[in-house]
């Protein structure tokens, strides 16, 4: 059993730490902190593209793509210093559709799409939700028909975050109605401003903004299928897996844990009786947590992927999240629900934002429940 | 022992369910949430309008004496519904005031009672001050200090806090105009505000308790204020629980409703069995206190439990909603934002365990009332 963390990622971290304190200015601070992270501003895409120019985004690329060739560990040790940092990170197009499009992508699509996702230029958003598919996801019914030359598009798809600012979705859609339902679903590449598709924004109570999409006739060539057509599905459960890693609470979890944690040590008296116990919970629930996930990178970087896995620490890390920010409130008392702005607001009333904003990810990439019952089919072989 | 509203109380619950379904549909629950309403002074007189006010205010001071359980019972049905009244507050407030057994108190209280008036308290949980000093301070005839978080504090004509008068611990009904106020945004939009008293002359503030009297009023003040909140939180908590299994039962996903599935039978399952938990250990911690003021220990009890089961509800009404549940077109954030908020406002986790300890003799601790 080894688990040495090489030294060389760990020199990454500090290294891109010190990159991160020269490229990042106070204005994209400011714009970050007034559009959310969801919503990527003039400045958020000026500080891909550099990110993008300066070889951040592919780290963990193949080399024949124009990546770094480097273990899947760096692009883990990217994502946690950017998200501790609640810096934007465009995720889905580098953990969904990228390495997708290198799995089944052809090879026009690999040469049009990669090196420009690579250097920070484009952005996907997802979509895949509808309103009667959620959980369910292998129900949806936006259509998309054959015509000549092109697929023709209707219907509907909700949670399309980040739609508002990017240049493509990654839409799933029913090619054959009459095959059973997870075997009539295809990926189509459909760039946002065609004709035809209305975004509508669908605000969110922890002020993050994602969106409605509307598809009515949107013609797309027959060379935005991804892979083959009705294998869509694989696909996408596929991408599910490593989504459910990319998107990982802990390093936000970590930056409260230390706000609140420096907090308590400044103001050693307003610690409480309950408060004690409470943060040695956290430490151990966290530490916990953080090997977990060193499990999941591991088991990427070493070719496999996980599943029930992957589900069990998605269960974990976001239950821990919203409890945690729970109680994190109990800590602060009352001062802690004061909203960032506000007369008396603590910490910026970062613990307030974060518990709104957590609840999204106990459903997101698949409810805990289904995950729950991954974990007992494919962790214990449990009969279903 | 019968573990069930009595004829009054159910004729109080449905008035005020009916009415405040009538009044506060979602639409004006949407307004006073982002800002474009504020509870106003036609709405302080319908209250009053319907005896709420003065609902354990004794008679000669225009109220009707009924027990703190009956003005519970509207005080969870402001929760269920989702409204921020300044019920819970205006109802401690004439708690106190009629505490105070003097003519002033009592017309102070008759203003409350028939909704001339707004009365609010200051936070009278112990982890609101600094050191255990109050914060608000009389010297020579003249106010000076600030109250953080005052309920209603923008509203309010009248707030009651715990006070310093000439190096006095006292406990002091005090005039707002004049104060310097300014409105606090909190986690689910409540009223509140942070109110500084700039050197204001004294006039029509009134001493309502000086030492020893003035620490037990302030005892009973943040033991109702508790066991209010509780109460208020337990409401929310059954609403919040019935809209969760109103909507698994409609969700058909994988060609049936959720609810069919009996992982989320069972989150609704555990959600109902917090909130009655919550609700019967609150009003029985709040009937032992109206027998004994002294009685104080089952309400911290009922409230440890009610922050922890509240979290739990707050967790799987979001759960099983999915992406629905956390857009705000959907009402639900109306409630579970109240639910995370009274988790720990009226006394947070800390005081509670503290206070336990206390009143168990244990680790030092805080002693209870």
């Amino acid at each position: 059993m080894d688990f040495t963390y090489p030294q060389e990622v760990e020199e990454f971290r500090t290294e891109f730490g010190k990159y991160l304190d020269s490229v990042v200015s106070a204005d994209l601070l400011d714009e970050i902190s007034t559009n959310g992270a969801e919503t990527a501003g003039r400045l958020t895409k000026a500080f891909w593209r550099r990110l993008g120019a300066d070889g951040h985004f592919g780290l963990g690329w193949p080399k024949e793509y124009g990546g770094g060739g480097r273990s899947v560990l760096y692009l883990h040790a990217f994502n946690y210093v950017m998200m501790y940092r609640r810096l934007p990170v465009p995720i889905v197009t580098l953990n969904t559709v990228a390495p997708a499009l290198m799995r089944v992508g052809n090879e026009e699509q690999k040469r049009e799409y990669l090196p420009r996702i690579l250097r920070g230029e484009i952005e996907f958003a997802i979509g895949y939700s509808e309103p009667g598919a959620g959980t369910d996801l292998a129900s949806l019914e936006t259509r998309a028909v054959r015509d000549g030359d092109t697929y023709v598009v209707n219907g509907q798809k909700v949670f399309t975050s980040g739609a508002h600012h990017s240049d493509y979705v990654w839409l799933a859609v029913r090619t054959d109605p009459e095959a059973p339902k997870h075997r009539g679903i295809s990926l189509l590449i459909v760039p946002l401003d065609s004709e035809g598709i209305e975004v509508r924004p669908f605000p969110t109570m922890g002020g993050y903004r994602t969106n409605i999409t509307f598809y009515d006739n949107v013609r797309v060539p027959i060379s935005a299928l991804v892979g083959e057509e009705n294998r869509g599905w694989m696909y996408i459960t596929t991408q599910l897996d490593f989504e459910r890693i990319a998107i990982s609470p802990i390093p936000g979890i970590e930056r409260v844990f230390d706000s609140v944690t420096s907090f308590l040590r400044e103001n050693g008296n307003g610690s409480g009786d309950w408060t004690p116990s409470a943060v040695a919970r956290w430490a151990a629930d966290i530490n916990a947590l953080k090997v977990m996930d060193l499990k999941m990178a591991s088991m990427v970087a070493n070719g496999e992927v996980p599943y029930y896995e992957a589900s069990l620490l998605k269960v974990l890390s976001t239950e821990f999240q919203t409890r945690f920010y729970n109680e994190a409130l109990q800590a602060l008392g009352q001062p802690g629900l004061i909203k960032r702005g506000s007369a008396g607001e603590l910490l910026q009333g970062d613990v307030e934002r974060a518990l709104k904003s957590s609840l999204v990810l106990l459903f997101g990439g698949g409810s805990n429940d289904v995950q729950r019952d991954i974990i007992a089919t494919h962790g214990l072989g449990l009969a279903r | 022992m019968l573990f069930a509203d009595s004829e009054t109380q159910k004729l109080l619950r449905d008035t005020a369910r009916s009415f405040l379904r009538d009044r506060y549909p979602w639409e004006r629950l949407y307004d006073l949430e982002r800002g474009r309403a504020q509870f106003s002074a036609s709405d302080l007189r319908e209250f009053a309008g319907l005896g709420w006010l003065g609902l354990t205010a004794p008679e000669p001071a225009g109220g009707a004496g009924a027990s703190l359980l009956e003005a519970a019972v509207v005080i969870e049905e402001m929760g269920y519904a989702g409204v921020p009244s300044p019920m819970n507050v205006a109802t401690i407030a004439g708690y106190v005031l009629a505490s105070a057994e003097s003519a002033e108190a009592g017309k102070h209280l008759h203003d409350l009672s028939n909704g001339t008036r707004l009365y609010t308290i200051a936070d009278c949980s112990r982890g609101a001050e600094t050191n255990g000093d109050p914060t608000v301070r009389a010297e020579r005839g003249r106010w000076s200090g600030q109250l953080a978080l005052v309920p209603f504090g923008m509203a309010a004509d009248y707030v009651l806090a715990p006070v310093s008068a000439d190096g006095t611990d006292g406990f002091a009904v005090i005039p707002l105009e004049g104060a310097r106020r300014e409105p606090v945004l909190v986690l689910d939009r409540s009223d509140y505000a942070w109110v500084e008293f700039e050197d204001l002359p004294s006039e029509g503030a009134f001493i309502l308790a000086e030492g020893a009297s003035a620490e037990a009023m302030h005892e009973r003040c943040s033991a109702l204020s508790t066991a209010f909140g509780t109460i208020e939180l337990a409401g929310l908590m059954q609403r919040v629980t019935e809209m969760t299994a109103e909507y698994i039962s409609n969700r058909v996903q994988f060609g049936q409703p959720i609810a069919k599935f009996q992982a989320a039978r069972h989150h609704a399952a555990d959600m109902l069995m917090q909130t009655q938990t919550t609700r019967w250990t609150a009003y029985h911690a709040l009937a032992r206190f109206e027998a004994d003021p002294k009685d104080t220990q089952e309400i911290w009890l009922a409230k440890h439990w009610a922050a922890r089961a509240s979290q739990i509800v707050f967790e799987l009404a979001h759960l099983l909603h999915g992406g629905v549940g956390v857009g705000t077109e959907y009402p639900l954030h109306l409630l579970t934002q109240g639910v995370a908020a009274w988790a720990v406002r009226a006394g947070d986790l800390n005081e509670m365990v503290g206070r336990i300890n206390g009143s168990l003799g244990l680790f030092g601790a805080r002693s209870a009332a």
